[in-house]
C-alpha cells in the first residue's frame, strides 16, 4: 500500500499529464455535451444561447437524412473492414509461405498503409478519373467496359469506389498483424492436423484461424472504430457526394457544424456517433475477451 | 533374423535416402518391422532419427527409396492417407478445442457419425483414464494429462502404425518413468505397432522389442535390447547404450593355446592381466598379439571378490585395482579405475567398504567381454 505521502506524490507526478488530458479531451468532451443541449450557432456576432434540453437529439433521431448517413457509415464500415480482414489474412498467409523475395515483398506490402490518407485519396481520385483515369483505361482495354465512366461521379458506384480506396490503404495493417500472429502458430499443430487427415482449408479454419483470432480481433476493432468515424478520405475524394451517396455520419456532423454553422445540433450528432462507436467497442471487447479466454495456451 | 517379409511387415523401409542440398542426412536406411513390434529409433541429436520418423509419416519427402506400410507402397502418399498416427514431443494439441474434440478430430475430419465418434472417444478415454478431462481445454491440463490426450488422439483412429516423436522429453523425470510404463502397458493391451524416437537409451532399452541405433544418418545396429546391450556391433553402440556406458579400454590381446591373454595398461605400474577362455577376438590367430579396444560394462567389474572370495578363475577373475574416485549412487557404488587410457567405471554393491585411494580386488566377468578394432571401432 502507498503511504499518504506517496499518494500525494503520485498525484503531483500525474498532474501535468492529467492537465494536458483534461485540456485536449475532457474539456472539449464536456463542452460538446453541453453544446448538444443548446441551440448554439457559430457566428461572428455573439448570439443568445438557450438550453433546449433533448430537442437536438429528438430532431437528430427523427432526421431521415441522418439515419441514411448512419446506414451509409455502417455499410462503409462493414464492407471495408470485412474486405480488409479477408484480404489482410489472405495476404498474410501468402507472405508466411517460403519463397524467394519474401522479405522484400513483406516490406513492400506495408507501403499503402504508410501513405497519408489524403495522398491516397488524391491518388485514387486520379485513378478513377472519368477522362484519363487508369481504371477506365484498364477496364476499357480489357474490353470489360465500352465507355469511360465517372466512377465516383455516379451515386450507384461512388461509395464502393471509396471503399476500394480505403481497403487498399488499410489492408496491410491487418496483413501485418495477421502475419505476426501466423508466425507464432506452432508447426507441430499443422503437422498433427495433417496427419489426422485435415486438408489445407480445414487446417486453416480449425487450427490457424482460432490461433490468430485474438490479435486479429484487436486490429479489426481498431479498424472498425476508424472506419466508423471515416471522414478524410471522403472529404478529399467525393466531398460526400454525388447526391449525398457517400455522406457518412462524420461528414454529416462536419456539415452541420461548419457548413450550416449549427454547432448545438452538430454536437448532438457527434455525441450520437460517438455513442454508437462506444457500443461497437464494447461489443468487440466482449468478443475478444471470450476468444482469448478459450484461446492460445 | 528378425527382418519380416515384405508382405507381412507392417513397415518396410528400403534404401531410403534423404538429402538436404548437399547434406545427406539419411543414408541407405533399410528397416523391416513386424506387426505388433515396438521399434525404438535411438541415437544422439542430429543422428537423423526424427527425420526418419518424419519421412515415415510423410511430413518430409524422401530423396530416394521406398516406404511400405502394411504391405502397401506409401512412398508418395500424403500423411493423411498412410494410415498412421503420430504423437509429438510438444503434444501438438489444438488449444481452441476441448479434449474430447482433440481426440475426435481425426474422426471428425473423416466424417465419422456422431454416435460412433462419441463411443470411440469414450473407449479411448477409458483406456487412458482421462474421462474426467474430456470437457477441458489443453491449457487446463498438466503435462502428463496432455501426453495422455495426445496418445488418445492417436489411438482413437486405430491406425496401422503409431509414430512417437520423443513423447516423454517434455515431462519431468518422475512423470517420464510413469508414462513410460503407461506406454508399455498400452502397447501390451492394444498390440499396436509403434515406431518410437528417443535420445534416451534407457527409454529405448525399457520399451523396445527391437532397437535401431543411429548415428550420422546411418543405421549402426538393429536388434533386441539384449543384443544391442550385450553384443554391440561397434564401439559407438557400446558407448551410447547403457548408463554408465561400457568401459572401452585400450589393451593388447595375445592368443595362447586355449585362452587369450589380455594386458590392460595401468598408470601406477604393471598392466592388468586377464585371461579370456571364451572365443576371444575372431580375427586373432594363434600366437598373434594385437592392440585393440576391450569393452566391459560396469556391471562386469564388481566387488564380488570382496564379498565372497569365490573366483572360478575362468569367467570370473579377480585383479587388484587402485580406486581413483568412489561415487555412492544409492543402489550401487561406482568406482573409477584408471585402466587402458580411460576412466573405467566399476559397479560395486552399495555397502562395499571401499574408499578412494585403496587397492581393492575387482571381479572381472569375462563372459561379458567385447572386442573392438581400434581404428574402425567395429566389433571383432
Amino acid at each position: 500500500m502507498l503511504g499518504r505521502r506517496q499518494k500525494r506524490e503520485k498525484w503531483i507526478l500525474l498532474a501535468p499529464a492529467l492537465a494536458v488530458l483534461a485540456l485536449i479531451t475532457l474539456i472539449p468532451l464536456a463542452n460538446t455535451l453541453w453544446l448538444s443541449f443548446t441551440d448554439t450557432r457559430i457566428s461572428a456576432l455573439p448570439e443568445p444561447v438557450h438550453f433546449i434540453g433533448l430537442e437536438n437529439y429528438v430532431y437528430a433521431l427523427t432526421d431521415p437524412d441522418f439515419q441514411e448517413a448512419l446506414f451509409r457509415t455502417l455499410y462503409f464500415t462493414i464492407v471495408s473492414v470485412g474486405l480488409e480482414g479477408v484480404l489482410g489474412v489472405a495476404v498474410a498467409v501468402l507472405l508466411n509461405q517460403e519463397f524467394r523475395g519474401r522479405t522484400l515483398l513483406r516490406a513492400l506490402i506495408i507501403l499503402p498503409w504508410a501513405v497519408p490518407t489524403i495522398v491516397n485519396a488524391v491518388a485514387w481520385r486520379l485513378i478513377y478519373h472519368p477522362d484519363y483515369g487508369a481504371l477506365n483505361s484498364l477496364l476499357f482495354q480489357l474490353g470489360i467496359i465500352s465507355d469511360y465512366r465517372s466512377w465516383i461521379g455516379d451515386p450507384a458506384t461512388a461509395m464502393n469506389m471509396v471503399i476500394l480506396a480505403d481497403v487498399w490503404k488499410n489492408f496491410p495493417l491487418v496483413a501485418y498483424v495477421a502475419l505476426a500472429a501466423l508466425q507464432t502458430v506452432p508447426e507441430d499443430l499443422s503437422k498433427a492436423a495433417a496427419i489426422e487427415g485435415a486438408g489445407p482449408w480445414k487446417r486453416f479454419c480449425s487450427i490457424t484461424l482460432p490461433w490468430i483470432a485474438g490479435p486479429l480481433m484487436v486490429v479489426m476493432v481498431l479498424r472498425t472504430i476508424e472506419a466508423f468515424r471515416v471522414f478524410d478520405i471522403i472529404y478529399v475524394m467525393t466531398g460526400g457526394g454525388p447526391a449525398d451517396s457517400t455522406k457518412t455520419a462524420s461528414f454529416y456532423v462536419y456539415q452541420e457544424y461548419f457548413n450550416y454553422l449549427r454547432s448545438g445540433s452538430g454536437a448532438s450528432y457527434a455525441v450520437l456517433v460517438a455513442g454508437i462507436s462506444a457500443v461497437l467497442i464494447v461489443f468487440y471487447y466482449s468478443v475478444t475477451k471470450r476468444q482469448t479466454a478459450g484461446g492460445a495456451a | 533374423m528378425n527382418a519380416a517379409m515384405t508382405q507381412d511387415a507392417i513397415l518396410k523401409i528400403s534404401s531410403l535416402q534423404k538429402r538436404y542440398g548437399e547434406v545427406n542426412v539419411l543414408k541407405d536406411i533399410d528397416i523391416s518391422m513386424a506387426p505388433g513390434e515396438f521399434l525404438v529409433l535411438v541415437g544422439p541429436s542430429g543422428c537423423g532419427k526424427s527425420t526418419l520418423l518424419s519421412c515415415i509419416s510423410g511430413l518430409t519427402d524422401i530423396s530416394s527409396g521406398t516406404i511400405h506400410i502394411a504391405g502397401r507402397d506409401r512412398t508418395n502418399d500424403e500423411p493423411a492417407d498412410r494410415d498412421i498416427a503420430m504423437v509429438f514431443q510438444s503434444y501438438a494439441l489444438f488449444p481452441n478445442m476441448s479434449v474430447e474434440r482433440n481426440i475426435g478430430f481425426g474422426l471428425e475430419v473423416r466424417k465419422v457419425n456422431e454416435a460412433e465418434k462419441k463411443r470411440k472417444v469414450a473407449e479411448v478415454a477409458d483406456l487412458l483414464k482421462i474421462e474426467h478431462l474430456l470437457h477441458r481445454r489443453p491449457a487446463e491440463l498438466s503435462g502428463g494429462q496432455r501426453q495422455r490426450v495426445a496418445m488418445g488422439r492417436a489411438l482413437v483412429r486405430e491406425p496401422k502404425l503409431f509414430l512417437f516423436d520423443e513423447p516423454l522429453s517434455n515431462l519431468d523425470a518422475k512423470l517420464r518413468v510413469t508414462m513410460r510404463t503407461e506406454i508399455k502397458r498400452i502397447h501390451q493391451t492394444t498390440g499396436a505397432s509403434i515406431v518410437y524416437v528417443t535420445h534416451d537409451q534407457i527409454e529405448a532399452m525399457t520399451l523396445a522389442s527391437r532397437i535401431v541405433v543411429m548415428k550420422d544418418g546411418v543405421v549402426q545396429q538393429i536388434g533386441t535390447p539384449q543384443e544391442i546391450y550385450n553384443k554391440p556391433v561397434n564401439a559407438f553402440v557400446a558407448d551410447f547404450m547403457g548408463a554408465p556406458s561400457m568401459n572401452l579400454m585400450t589393451g593388447t590381446a595375445t592368443r595362447e593355446g586355449e585362452h587369450v591373454r589380455l594386458q590392460i595398461p595401468t598408470p601406477e605400474g604393471p598392466p592388468l592381466e586377464l585371461f579370456d577362455y571364451g572365443p576371444g577376438p575372431e580375427t586373432l590367430a594363434a600366437g598373434d598379439t594385437a592392440e585393440l579396444t576391450i569393452g566391459l560394462r560396469p556391471e562386469a567389474m564388481t566387488d564380488l571378490g570382496l564379498r565372497s572370495g569365490g573366483m572360478d578363475g575362468r569367467t570370473l577373475q579377480s585383479a587388484d585395482c587402485l580406486l581413483d574416485v568412489v561415487e555412492p549412487a544409492g543402489a550401487d557404488t561406482y568406482a573409477v579405475v584408471q585402466l587402458g587410457g580411460t576412466e573405467a567405471v566399476a559397479r560395486l554393491s552399495a555397502d562395499a567398504p571401499v574408499a578412494a585411494g585403496q587397492r581393492v580386488p575387482i571381479a572381472f566377468d569375462l563372459s561379458k567381454i567385447s572386442y573392438f578394432d581400434i581404428a574402425s571401432g567395429n566389433r571383432l
